[in-house]
């Protein structure tokens, strides 16, 4: 340790033959830079280097001491310590404001904002798909959810050839009941069933149900693939969901004049 | 005591074959109430996992048919960055040699597609037409296109009369679900019945008078396992200059002499000068990455590669010690990004220096020496440049590949710049992923 404290004095003492008036906060950066470049060093001062005046040395010292004091007693003040030696402050903020080049947007950039003003953003993501994506997913995966989603919708391509989006919204539409029969309890002795009418997500989520039920009657081990062959059966009308769902018109229909309208 | 028991068990015996409420009593039905029915396979039936359905269903039978040009190796300037469909007799011959795998998307396409590119395919056949060494390894990240490379340079071999020899899968040979046996004659150990489905795809993918042409340099003897005439004609003989290739690889003989007659037929095409041969294996990574089989040895060790007759007839025609005799001949080697990797290869392009202290399974110093001997070449597949990706886009465009909403919505500059930039800058199986596999 005493060894290396000395070995830095010297260098100091180097550095400051070869510059003979160091500002106060360069002191430890040429330290460094002599330091990891000691044979150019020798080269340069060599002749010089016994011959070390006791008075530099405590110059240097002295320096250090300050520069010690400076830092222990106050925070750093970079107002006050970065200013040139012939001004006791400078303003931060308007240095930085010098560094940075503003933004000047060009006329076509500005006319493009202006015409795209108009226009709303597109949907990010499909709600539809969205929503059934979300009831595939379990224990929150939903990167395999979407996985599933993708290669059954790949299977209904490669049957159908349409846009296979499309095929899974019709096929949606067309299974969904449009209303539920529900029993309320009157108070008295007979229970009122009555039909109530679905929006558009709660039938979703019904004909989505039947569309899974169906699918797990199916061979393959890859749920993807039954579920696309589900999807296709349901897209040429010849899913067992159909029958589900005409039967759940027919109880609706037969208690339609339960339907109170106010 | 003992009536006690006895009672007890009665009981417990009872309660236990009592039937569940609802459900009738008697042992001529079976229950069925847990066990579910077997479902009927029918031929529409998809049973397999996606991957293999989607490869196996047949589903181009429904893809909209594009009129493209047919793919010729002679042709290649009029053709290039144009999606082509191969001539028949190529697709005869790739169908054999098992070139079109799986997770490749053909089944969007009437028939398996190749896209002929500058940088790819035209430079690594002008380099197997002209180059004095011809060894290359096929390189570049997982789904930028070696297999297609392949296949492509192996529809350029059929074209042009070369006999094809391809190894398109080695984890067939390697994963030890094959019978095998130590033939003490060659020294090595036999796999006949991988033996028999490689002669047989030898025999599809070659041209039938391209073999026969080819007249045999030895002698040779096989005991007869034809079941017609086995009982009268014990041994089939085919004598030097009379028989010919054709008739050696259609040889009924029994499982033992399999080995032989590999070693026979690889001998026969060294030793002829009048047809190049093409070497190609698929997936060679799994060669370089595994210096040992699956298979066992009497002391339950694993048996090297080096030790199986293919195994080391395909690194001793890598390493140059088996030199086919016609100066055309090619070796075409394609790594796969499905496999693990280790230094063998870059060591063995010279591209890294050997560290001698790694253990085998990060490098395996006699592969790198082979590959380093052979001189073997990197071909690095590079990526679709975006006019590439353009070709591309409109074609699938044509092939009505998009969703609806992309091709209402978009230009086709635009989707050219959004897929160029979702398929990672350019490759090609990701391109095709980000059209039919993104539904969100």
């Amino acid at each position: 340790m005493l060894r290396f404290s000395s070995k830095g004095l010297q260098t100091i003492a180097r550095s400051s033959r070869v510059c003979c008036a160091p500002s106060r906060l360069a002191v430890p950066l040429t330290t460094m830079r002599w330091q990891s470049n000691p044979s150019h060093a020798a080269s340069g001062t060599g002749s010089v280097n016994e011959s070390l005046s006791d008075e530099k040395v405590d110059e240097w010292l002295e320096a250090i001491k300050s520069l010690k004091a400076e830092f222990s007693e106050q925070e750093f003040l970079p107002e006050t310590s970065l200013a040139p030696p012939g001004q006791s402050r400078i303003d931060m903020s308007q240095q930085i404001s010098s560094l940075e080049t503003k933004f000047e947007p060009s006329p076509e950039q500005i006319e493009e904002v202006e015409r795209l003003k108009t226009t709303p953003l597109p949907e990010r993501r499909d709600p539809v798909v969205e929503h059934v994506v979300n009831m595939i997913m379990r224990h929150g995966k939903k990167q395999r959810a979407e996985t599933i989603l993708s290669r059954a919708l790949y299977l209904v391509f490669c049957q159908t050839r349409q846009d296979p989006v499309e095929v899974l919204k019709k096929s949606l539409d067309d299974l969904a009941p449009l209303m539920v029969v529900k029993t309320f309890n009157t108070g008295v002795a007979k229970a009122a069933v009555i039909p109530v009418p679905l929006n558009q997500r709660q039938r979703n989520r019904i004909a989505w149900k039947w569309i899974v039920e169906g699918a797990d009657k199916r061979t393959s081990c890859d749920f993807s693939v039954r579920l696309g062959e589900e999807l296709v059966a349901v897209y040429r009308g010849k899913s067992t969901g159909f029958d589900k769902r005409d039967q759940m018109h027919k109880t609706a229909i037969t208690h339609r004049a339960y339907i109170k309208l106010k | 005591m003992f009536r006690l028991q006895s009672r007890q068990l009665t009981t417990s015996a009872i309660a236990r074959a009592a039937p569940a409420r609802g459900k009738a009593q008697g042992f001529a039905k079976k229950t069925s109430g847990n066990k579910t029915t077997a479902r009927r396979i029918t031929p529409d039936t998809l049973y397999k996992n996606w991957q293999d359905t989607v490869h196996t269903a047949r589903l181009n039978r429904y893809a909209v048919p594009v009129e493209i040009p047919t793919f010729k190796s002679s042709e290649l300037q009029s053709l290039l960055n144009k999606v082509t469909f191969y001539s028949s007799q190529q697709y005869r011959s790739l169908y054999h040699l098992g070139a079109f795998k799986k997770s490749q998307f053909n089944e969007l396409f009437p028939k398996p597609i190749s896209f002929v590119r500058e940088e790819s395919t035209q430079k690594l056949i002008g380099l197997l037409q002209n180059s004095s060494n011809k060894r290359f390894v096929l390189t570049g990240e997982p789904g930028v296109g070696k297999s297609v490379l392949l296949s492509q340079a192996q529809a350029y071999a059929a074209e042009s009369g070369q006999i094809i020899l391809n190894f398109s899968q080695p984890y067939l040979f390697l994963n030890g679900r094959n019978d095998f046996f130590y033939d003490a004659n060659l020294k090595q150990y036999v796999q006949p019945m991988y033996l028999k489905s490689l002669l047989r795809k030898i025999l599809k993918s070659n041209d039938e008078n391209l073999l026969r042409s080819i007249t045999l340099k030895s002698d040779y003897k096989f005991s007869n396992a034809d079941p017609k005439d086995a009982a009268v004609k014990k041994f089939i003989t085919f004598t030097k200059d009379k028989n010919n290739l054709f008739d050696l690889l259609t040889v009924k003989t029994h499982a033992r002499n399999r080995g032989t007659l590999f070693q026979g037929l690889l001998n026969e095409l060294v030793q002829q000068s009048q047809v190049p041969v093409f070497f190609s294996v698929d997936n060679f990574s799994r060669m370089l990455t595994e210096s040992f089989s699956a298979y066992k040895d009497v002391h339950g060790k694993n048996i090297p590669l080096l030790d199986l007759q293919v195994g080391k007839a395909i690194m001793e025609v890598i390493g140059g010690d088996i030199k086919f005799t016609n100066d055309q001949s090619s070796v075409v080697l394609a790594i796969s990004g499905v496999d693990k990797t280790n230094r063998t290869l870059p060591v063995g392009l010279n591209k890294l220096p050997a560290d001698p202290y790694l253990k085998r399974k990060h490098l395996d110093p006699d592969f790198a020496a082979i590959l380093q001997k052979g001189k073997v070449q990197e071909f690095e597949v590079p990526k679709l440049s975006k006019e590439e990706v353009k070709q591309l886009v409109e074609f699938y465009l044509k092939s009505e590949l998009f969703l609806n909403k992309d091709i209402q919505s978009k230009s086709v500059e635009k989707l050219v710049d959004e897929k160029y930039f979702l398929s990672g800058n350019g490759n090609s199986r990701e391109l095709l992923k980000s059209i039919v596999l993104m539904h969100l």
